[in-house]
Formats: structure tokens, C-alpha cells, sequence
């Protein structure tokens, strides 16, 4: 469509300009001089003293902001659809155990428990054993300069430190039971499997950040996860049973350390902002 | 996206199409001559449809984003500029569609009644004989805004009667009765 505008000669001049952009011109011939300033680079530009330039920098701004800033990610979106305030909905994407390779982590670790527990049945134990354990292991890997490129920014962030533990945590820890619970139906046998491993990891969990006030995350998630297994697999060894882990002792005393560690989390809420500082 | 401070707008002499080219290809100094070069214009022309600076801001910021991530779709037929406009007019409907124009003065800035009428006024409607800028005078503001939006915007009935605030259909029967009023002038 590169032909010659339809009359040549035709131009705006700089009071036509003028009163054209004051609104003072009729639509009829409003829309003749839209219709060639389509094609005219010259009448367009007549138009630029117009508009304040103050004006037209603020916009750009805004435009060269948003082309600059990277995409938001799917989940950060998904937060911010539900009315998570956009800088939380940025710490919590910019959580690691959020990303992509943790998730698939955790599913394929699961895949391998259910399908192993439908060949012998000792893959009960291992899924029972497992599940417990992950949700713990991505809060841990949540925080912390090791594993955080955001560290910095989340521990010079304008949030209380109980605030943003509460709000990774919860994320993080319903991104690990959804899986796990998407799994926990396909095991064979006992219903009540389904949730038996609900109780301990969340104990397990709520211990790791009650420690992790002394030491760092990632070295208290290693040593739950070693004493864990150290309590259930020579159990399941000694007794066969590989339903250890939904057994009432067991329950019980994930019960007792859900209470203690939660109550010490509360107490030692202030020290919080160690969990942030904590070299790894 | 990694920028040097040193990057400036480009040339006077580079195309509208050659500078979207690059915009395409991730130039945000690029990005930045075309606003230079559309920003006004675009502003004048969107204000002629919405009172509200403060959304004309919004929908020539969404513009030139939209411009930003859609370069690539620009084929090189047809104007750069007109191009331009469809997202704007588009981003201008999207804009109501949130906020509901309330009482936009939409195509009703007409304070100059000394209709001057041009070769392309003619052709813009296909009527070569008669007093179309007249007849288009004399139609009420509401069927005027109609054939405003539809044929000189080229927007569909329905992104239309959006921009107006009016169902589609009443963009149907208003453009019908402004067609009817137009063909019984000009037949005159």
C-alpha cells in the first residue's frame, strides 16, 4: 500500500495542526486529516509540539520499564491473579525449590516409589520413607545464600522474616505435598497411607526451620532427614512391617515434635532473620 | 536483556519499517525512535476518542509494548503507521473494556461547526457527488461516532460499540439508519 496519498498536494499546516489537536476541528474533517496522517511522516511530525514532551518521556519510561523487565513467570502470575502483592508474588517465584528441576525431582522420586511399591513390597517403604522427607528438604532448599540468588534481596527486603518464611513455606511446601498426594492413591493396599506421611513431614518441616534459627537450613534438613530414616528403615528391616511410618508411635511422635518445634518457632520468631544471614 | 547506555535513537533517514525490523530483532533504541516518531500523533489521535489523558497514556504505553513483543508479526505490507494504530485503536477498546467509558466525549469534540470538505472526505465514504461533509454534519452524534468507529477506524461491530459503550447490535442499527441518512442527503 506504498501509492501515493490520494491528493498530493494536500497538507496540514501548522494551524490546521494546531486546532486538530485542541479537538477544534469537525470530524469530518478530523478524519481526512487522520486518514493522510497515516501516510505523511511530515504532517505527523507538525503534531509533536502539541503534546507536552514531558508527558510523551513519562510514557516511554513506563514503556522502556516494562520491555526491560523480564517476563513474570507463570506461577508469579498465578499469585498475582489471586491478589498476592507483586513483591511477594517475586520472592515467592524467585523461590528455588519452586523451579522446574525440584518439581520434576520430586515426581520422578515418587514415580519410581509407586512403581516400585506395585513390584515388591518393600517400595511401600521406600515411598513412606521418601515422602516425608521432600517437603522438609525444598523448604530447607528454600532459603539461604547457597541455594537463593535472591538472598540478598530477600534479607534486605521490606517484609518481616516470619512473613515471607510463612508465605515460602506454605508455597513450597503445598507444591511438595500436591505431587505426593497426586501419588499417594496409585500405592497398593491401605487407604490410610494416602495421609500417613502428612503428619511426619510436616513435623519434619516445622523442625527443620525451628533449627534452622541455630544452624543452616540445608544442614538441619540433612540431619532430620538422616535421623528420619535412621527411626524407619531399620525398623521396617526388623519387623517387615512396611507400614512403619503410618503407625501410631510414629504419629504420635511427629505429633509431639510438630508442637514443640512450632512453639519454639514462635518463641525464637525475632532470631528469624538469621535464617537469611546464615552463610552456607 | 543486556543494554549499553550508549545506544541511541536511530537516524532521521531510517524507514518506520526498518526501525520495527529491529524492534523485532530486540532493539529497545529502536523501540524508542518509533515512539519518538508516533508518540504524538498517536496521543492527538486517541485523545480525539477518549477524554481521559490518563487512559490515553495507558493505551499508548500498551501500544508500544504490544509494539515490542509483536514487531515480529509486521509483514512490510502496508504502513507502519497504520499498523501502529490498529493496536492503539484495539488497546483503546481493550481500556474501555475495563473501565466502561462513563461520559467520554467519544468522537464528539466537534466545537468547529465550518465543515470544510476535501478530495479524500469524498472518497473516504466512496461518495464522489453531494454534501457528504455536510450530511455527515448534520447526522446526530451518535450515528456520527458509529460510522467514525467502523469505517474510518476500521473496527468490527462489536470492538466498536466496546469503544462506544453500546451493544453490538446497536452499532448495527445505528450504522444502518446513519447509511439510510446519508444515501437520502446525498441523493438530494
Amino acid at each position: 500500500m506504498n501509492e501515493e496519498p490520494m491528493s498530493t498536494e494536500w497538507h496540514l499546516d501548522a494551524e490546521l495542526a494546531g486546532r486538530y489537536a485542541q479537538g477544534g476541528v469537525s470530524t469530518v474533517l478530523a478524519s481526512s486529516v487522520e486518514q493522510h496522517l497515516i501516510r505523511c511522516a511530515a504532517c505527523r511530525a507538525l503534531l509533536t509540539p502539541t503534546v507536552p514532551a514531558a508527558r510523551l518521556d513519562a510514557v516511554w519510561a513506563e514503556v522502556l520499564e516494562t520491555v526491560e523487565t523480564p517476563r513474570a513467570t507463570l506461577l508469579e502470575r498465578l499469585l498475582r491473579g489471586v491478589r498476592v502483592d507483586e513483591g511477594t508474588a517475586r520472592l515467592v517465584a524467585a523461590t528455588p525449590s519452586l523451579r522446574g528441576a525440584w518439581i520434576l525431582g520430586v515426581v520422578v522420586v515418587l514415580t519410581l516409589a509407586v512403581l516400585t511399591a506395585h513390584a515388591d513390597g518393600n517400595g511401600i517403604a521406600l515411598f513412606l520413607a521418601l515422602a516425608p522427607v521432600l517437603p522438609m528438604a525444598g523448604v530447607a532448599f528454600a532459603f539461604g545464600p547457597a541455594a537463593d540468588p535472591t538472598h540478598e534481596i530477600a534479607a534486605a527486603a521490606p517484609y518481616s522474616s516470619l512473613h515471607l518464611l510463612a508465605v515460602r513455606t506454605v508455597v513450597v511446601v503445598a507444591s511438595t505435598l500436591v505431587p505426593i498426594g497426586l501419588a499417594a492413591p496409585f500405592l497398593p493396599g491401605n487407604a490410610w497411607l494416602s495421609v500417613a506421611w502428612l503428619l511426619p513431614a510436616l513435623a519434619l518441616t516445622v523442625t527443620m526451620l525451628a533449627l534452622a534459627t541455630r544452624v543452616a537450613p540445608h544442614l538441619a534438613a540433612i540431619g532430620l532427614s538422616a535421623l528420619w530414616l535412621a527411626v524407619v528403615i531399620p525398623g521396617l528391616a526388623h519387623s517387615r512391617n512396611a507400614l512403619l511410618a503410618s503407625e501410631l508411635p510414629v504419629q504420635l511422635a511427629s505429633l509431639a515434635a510438630l508442637t514443640v518445634s512450632a512453639g519454639a518457632l514462635l518463641v525464637q520468631r525475632h532470631d528469624l532473620p538469621e535464617l537469611f544471614r546464615r552463610t552456607a | 536483556m543486556t543494554l549499553t547506555a550508549t545506544e541511541r535513537p536511530m537516524e532521521e533517514h531510517v524507514t518506520d519499517g526498518d526501525l520495527l525490523s529491529a524492534v523485532a530483532d530486540g532493539s529497545t533504541a529502536a523501540l524508542e525512535s518509533l515512539y519518538r516518531r508516533h508518540a504524538s500523533w498517536l496521543t492527538v489521535r486517541l485523545s480525539r476518542r477518549c477524554a481521559d489523558p490518563a487512559i490515553v497514556d495507558e493505551v499508548l504505553q500498551d501500544t508500544f509494548v504490544a509494539v515490542w513483543k509483536s514487531a515480529g508479526r509486521y509483514t512490510g505490507q502496508g504502513e507502519p503507521a497504520a499498523w501502529i494504530w490498529g493496536i492503539a485503536i484495539r488497546r483503546l477498546v481493550d481500556a474501555f473494556r475495563r473501565t466502561p467509558p462513563a461520559a467520554y466525549p467519544l468522537y464528539d469534540h466537534v466545537t468547529d461547526l465550518n465543515l470544510i470538505e476535501s478530495a479524500e472526505d469524498r472518497v473516504l465514504l466512496g461518495v464522489e457527488h453531494g454534501d457528504l461533509a455536510g450530511a455527515l454534519g448534520r447526522l446526530s452524534p451518535e450515528l456520527r461516532a458509529v460510522v467514525q468507529a467502523t469505517v474510518l477506524d476500521g473496527l468490527t461491530t462489536r470492538e466498536a460499540g466496546r469503544l462506544l459503550g453500546v451493544p453490538a447490535g446497536t452499532v448495527k442499527t445505528r450504522m444502518m439508519r446513519a447509511r439510510a441518512a446519508l444515501r437520502k442527503e446525498l441523493a438530494r
